[in-house]
């Protein structure tokens, strides 16, 4: 330092004021720093870590039951092997049960080209008795033997050829007990007609009720649907044609009805579940307390930490360190924590996942969710370290020696 | 011999309108290459505040600051962070190391702030800790070392990367008599093996004899000034006052 020398007007700056610390040397130094501030400050570390996970789990359980609530609504479309459905005119969903078609419709499905075959549904509401007095809602799902391609589907007891029994219905395993205990051989009251159970059927369940399949004109009785009405006409195609020219063909031939492909169905009924039945605004709730409780634990974590330091962090500026550098070492911290708390919080929402499935509450946890709900967090926590960063930029490396 | 670092006329003033209080109140003050100056004067007399400014951690209200003959006091906040770095040491009262650091890694830091990385840096860290006799503490956090050796510390820190100047605020306050004397020894020491200037504020008596020269304060001024070679009485000098 001693050769350098004096500025008089324009000359140019000292060494020493203009000398730039290297870039990879910098970050590293702070790298290590809000590594061993994070080990030193334990309780605060956990505090953070915590509410990150707090608030993958929470977020992440709000989006696992909402996928659950939306693969239920399609479950009976996925398990299906339509191509094309013919639905009412206004169709909101699959379970949002309205008006009926003519038995029109499905004449013109069977006939139209490339069509393998056409069977009609008829679905609809109704209540069985319990042995407690009380009634539990169902949805009455027929359909025509001996072909039974509308279900009844992912069968566990009983065969499906049992369906063509007198007066026989397939219920969810998963409400057995809450229909009053059944099991295959009982017997109970469907919409005023004794009903037996012949077969039970594993996760077709609605927020509105369960699933109940009965041979079609049983089921038209139970759901008292005259002989020359249905529901739905579920179509496969022989492959003959393709999906969209069949779907055309149909839109001609049946002006009456709604020709929709699979997916168009599927999203519509999804749709209807997430914006027509509010789930949108459940998973929005969820997913802003999540995010709010979060980032409040992460923030007042953080805060505390360097409200601890504030000396230490004076001393650094003191020392040369510069307020970006500081920015840099709590931004460090802050992903820190997220990428601890996002992997104690996949561990938890797998656990959470695995514990609590079943077909009434279950989360869909797909491994995009659990990399999803990363940057999620992440931001949670660097938003916490920028709350904390405000308070670092205030500290006057003039404090410490006071 | 030229200033290391040379004031003139610099004053520092808190608050505004009615509530404004002067803190420094004109001054003008040099110190040279290798030299140990300290500041001594009763509390409130503006020794901390002149001694941050001195090591670019406070802003003049105004007057001049020069280091190596280059105006810093009207500098912007955001370019005194490399003059820290490049040119000033810190030796503070409490030690303020960084309590989650090991010994070493406090002076390493320091090093790495100066632009010494990787293994120069850790080698020069365990030679400054060998100076400074705490070659089998480098391992240790503050919170494991004594008020003395934190001191140490404290002082290999401040000189890590030659610094031409240290700053030093009470450094023999928070220790006893035998820890006080030994550590300002070894800091004129070390300061004069790497001739570095030395600032010291202090109101310890016992460690005026190793200073070079005793700049007085009061009321925000200097108001006399000792030359320690010139075997004056010094605790003689601060009783007359």
């Amino acid at each position: 330092m001693a050769g350098l020398s004096p500025m008089d007007g324009a000359e140019p700056e000292p060494a020493w004021l203009v000398s730039e610390l290297p870039r990879g040397l910098r970050w590293s130094m702070m790298l290590r720093m809000a590594w061993r501030m994070a080990l030193h400050d334990r309780q605060q570390t956990i505090a953070a870590v915590l509410g990150v996970a707090f608030a993958y789990v929470l977020v992440g359980q709000n989006f696992g039951s909402a996928g659950h609530y939306l693969d239920q609504a399609t479950a009976y479309i996925d398990a299906s092997e339509a191509d094309l459905w013919i639905v009412p005119p206004g169709e909101k969903a699959f379970f949002a049960t309205g008006s009926l078609l003519s038995t029109g419709a499905l004449h013109q499905a069977s006939v139209t080209p490339g069509v393998a075959w056409a069977t009609p549904v008829v679905r609809g509401y109704s209540a069985i008795k319990t042995p407690n007095g009380g009634a539990e809602n169902v949805i009455v799902i027929g359909v025509p033997a001996p072909a039974l391609h509308g279900g009844p589907f992912s069968i566990i007891k009983g065969d499906s050829s049992a369906l063509l029994k007198p007066n026989a219905i397939f219920v969810d395993d998963a409400e057995r007990e809450k229909l009053g205990g059944l099991n295959l051989g009982s017997t109970v009251e469907l919409g005023g007609h004794r009903a037996h159970v012949e077969g039970l059927t594993w996760g077709l369940l609605t927020i509105l009720g369960s699933v109940v399949f009965a041979e079609y004109d049983f089921a038209r009785s139970i759901l008292e649907i005259d002989s020359d009405r249905l529901s739905v006409v579920m179509v496969r195609l022989d492959g003959s044609a393709g999906l969209l020219r069949v779907r055309d063909e149909l839109r001609t031939r049946v002006p009456e009805a709604a020709i929709l492909t699979t997916d168009e169905y599927w999203m519509l009924t999804r749709n209807f579940i997430l914006y027509d039945a509010g789930l949108i605004g459940v998973i929005f709730m969820g997913l802003t307390i999540g995010l709010t409780v979060g980032l409040a634990i992460v923030a007042l974590s953080m805060l505390s930490s360097v409200q601890q330091n504030l000396r230490e962090f004076g001393t650094l500026k003191a020392i040369g360190a510069t307020s970006a550098d500081l920015r840099r070492l709590l931004i460090f911290q802050a992903l820190g924590c997220s990428i601890a708390g996002s992997f104690i919080g996949a561990v938890v929402l797998c656990q959470l996942s695995w514990a609590s499935r079943s077909p009434r509450l279950n989360m869909i946890i797909h491994p995009l969710t659990l990399w999803g709900l990363v940057p999620g967090v992440t931001i949670i926590a660097i938003t916490a370290a920028l709350v904390a960063v405000r308070r670092t930029s205030r500290v006057e490396p003039a404090s410490v020696f006071r | 011999m030229k200033a290391v670092v040379e004031t003139s006329r610099v004053t520092k003033a808190y608050g505004e309108g009615d509530q404004v209080v002067s803190v420094l109140n004109g001054i003008s003050f040099y110190a040279l290459r290798g030299e140990f100056v300290m500041l001594v004067g009763p509390s409130g007399s503006g020794k901390t505040t002149f001694l941050s400014i001195l090591g670019c951690v406070l802003k003049p209200s105004s007057g001049s600051v020069k280091l190596f003959d280059y105006e810093v006091g009207n500098l912007p906040e955001s370019r005194l962070p490399a003059i820290r770095r490049n040119l000033i040491g810190f030796i503070f009262q409490g030690s303020n190391l960084i309590a989650s650091l090991t010994a070493e890694e406090n002076i390493v830091l320091q090093l790495n702030m100066r632009g010494v990385g990787g293994g120069e840096a850790r080698r020069e860290a365990a030679a400054l800790l060998d100076r400074v006799g705490l070659t089998k503490q480098k391992g240790q956090k503050p919170s494991e070392l004594s008020g003395g050796q934190r001191q140490r510390v404290a002082i290999a820190r401040a000189v890590a990367g030659h610094p031409p100047l240290i700053c030093a605020d009470e450094p023999t306050a928070s220790l006893d008599q035998d820890s006080g004397i030994s550590v300002t020894r070894l800091l004129k020491e070390i300061a004069v093996e790497r001739n570095h200037t030395v600032i010291a504020v202090t109101h310890d008596p016992r460690i005026f004899q190793f200073a070079d020269r005793i700049e007085n304060l009061e009321n925000g001024r200097i108001i006399r000034s000792a030359e320690a070679s010139m075997s004056i009485n010094i605790r003689h000098f601060m009783e007359s006052k």
